[in-house]
């Protein structure tokens, strides 16, 4: 099986490879359309600003790869936000993929909400989705971030809260996507890259 | 109330230190990363790793280690020992670290850690204040110790945490020097008094865990995570008691 993850510019995607590493694929990140389109799962993972990270896969030419892409994609974290029409986050708002339609917004903060939400979480799981056959509402999944996609936007599947509820998980057609990072969410985040890899 | 194992670091070995004493040390001879694989797989969610080599004289010594444990590890990982510049921190955040303890700059130079705060941003970074009870006729007060805990601060807990606290800090990892690696029990009084006058602080209980009897002590005072090195190591608490201490819930509503 070929993973392709690809590259947005970011570091310290080393351990989205390693936790593939783990579940025995040997992933190649790249900023290659060819691998990428002849892959048999994509994974867009993100690091930094969603204007840094556009602004890399629009100078790779991988904006309408990604949108055209028709095997099962998983976006991790503020890949799932690129995923989206616009995020708010940067100077008036940064133009997302649009790939699913829909804006991603800054979370609440307050003095006791602080950002980014940045710990451990657990989810509500709100509709059946592959990516997760057992979904356990009990299971911890740990974030960093502090911009998400409304939980009440159709394609959430499952749902998180901070001072709003966000959606943790989405689904639009191939396109699955968590706002959490599973290559850091232990047990249950592996459990979900393996439910990935074999959809 | 999140169990946090710790492994202490010197030479890429797993050691413990009693009281921070480093004439009085036991190496374990565990691999760290099978020990911090263990410890995962237990169900931890967050990894503390100190740099003790580092903590003393600066520097990254047990670098590599760290970075290796990140990438082994699918859970995040925080460290302390040595970070001394902005660098430093910068040196850990791209080894993996998802968060970075300071210590004796935050004591000895507080006015540095509030520009980190600012340039780091505050879930970030860890206060780490090694502290030592200090009882005079007027006052019990807590008095932080610097540099492997060998120099008194020149601010008391208080006055520094006051300081520190408009900046938007929110992690404190504290320590009560006399208890840490003793097995006696931690300073559920020290952390008491935290909780009852910086409400608003995630504390992180350190230091003299040696029963699960006193997680729950540590557990009642009402901190956010409690760091378990030498008891987890030797046995006293059991590695199966890190499941039953998940983090907090958050963000509810």
């Amino acid at each position: 099986m070929s993973v392709a993850v690809i590259d947005s510019g970011g570091a310290n995607l080393g351990s989205v490879l390693q936790a593939l590493k783990r579940l025995g694929v040997e992933p190649s990140l790249t900023q290659s359309a060819d691998v990428i389109r002849s892959a048999d799962h994509v994974i867009l993972p993100g690091v930094g600003t969603a204007h840094a990270a556009m602004d890399a896969l629009t100078r790779a030419g991988l904006v309408d790869v990604i949108r055209e892409l028709t095997q099962p994609v998983l976006g991790i974290c503020l890949g799932l936000q690129l995923l989206f029409d616009r995020s708010e986050e940067g100077q008036g708002h940064t133009a997302c993929l649009g790939v699913i339609p829909g804006d991603v917004v800054k979370l609440p903060e307050s003095s006791t909400l602080r950002l980014p939400h940045m710990g451990w979480n657990q989810l509500q799981w709100i509709q059946q989705d592959p990516i997760a056959p057992s979904q356990n509402d009990n299971d911890w999944f740990y974030f960093v971030h502090s911009y998400a996609v409304a939980g009440e936007h159709p394609s959430a599947v499952a749902i998180s809260q901070h001072g709003m509820s966000f959606a943790a998980v989405v689904r639009h057609n191939n396109f699955v996507a968590c706002q959490f990072h599973p290559e850091k969410s232990a047990a249950a985040g592996e459990g979900l890259l393996a439910g990935f890899l074999s959809s | 109330m999140m169990l946090i194992p710790a492994l202490d670091l010197i030479g890429g070995q797993v050691v413990r230190l009693a009281q921070g004493d480093y004439g009085r040390q036991t190496q374990y001879g565990n691999d760290a990363i099978e020990q911090a694989l263990a410890y995962e797989q237990a169900g931890a969610q967050y990894l503390h790793v100190v740099d003790l080599d580092s903590a003393k004289g600066g520097g990254d010594v047990n670098l590599a280690t760290i970075r290796d444990l990140c990438q082994a590890l699918s859970i995040p990982v925080q460290t302390g020992g040595g970070v001394r510049s902005a660098q430093d921190i910068e040196a850990r955040l791209n080894a993996g670290v998802a968060r970075v303890v300071v210590g004796s700059v935050c004591i000895q130079s507080p006015l540095a850690f509030v520009e980190w705060l600012g340039a780091f941003g505050v879930e970030t970074l860890v206060a780490g204040l090694d502290v030592k009870q200090e009882t005079t006729a007027e006052k019990t007060r807590w008095v932080p110790r610097a540099s492997g805990w060998l120099e008194p601060g020149a601010l008391d807990l208080k006055a520094l945490l006051d300081l520190l606290l408009p900046s938007g800090l929110i992690h404190v990892l504290c320590t009560d020097i006399e208890r840490d690696g003793m097995l006696g029990g931690s300073s559920t009084s020290l952390y008491e008094w935290l909780i009852e006058n910086y409400p608003s602080l995630e504390i992180q209980a350190s230091g003299g865990i040696g029963s699960e009897e006193d997680l729950a002590k540590t557990q009642a005072t009402g901190v956010a995570a409690c760091i378990v090195g030498r008891a987890l190591l030797e046995g006293q608490v059991p590695l199966a008691a890190i499941a039953r201490y998940p983090a907090d819930k958050r963000g509810a509503r």
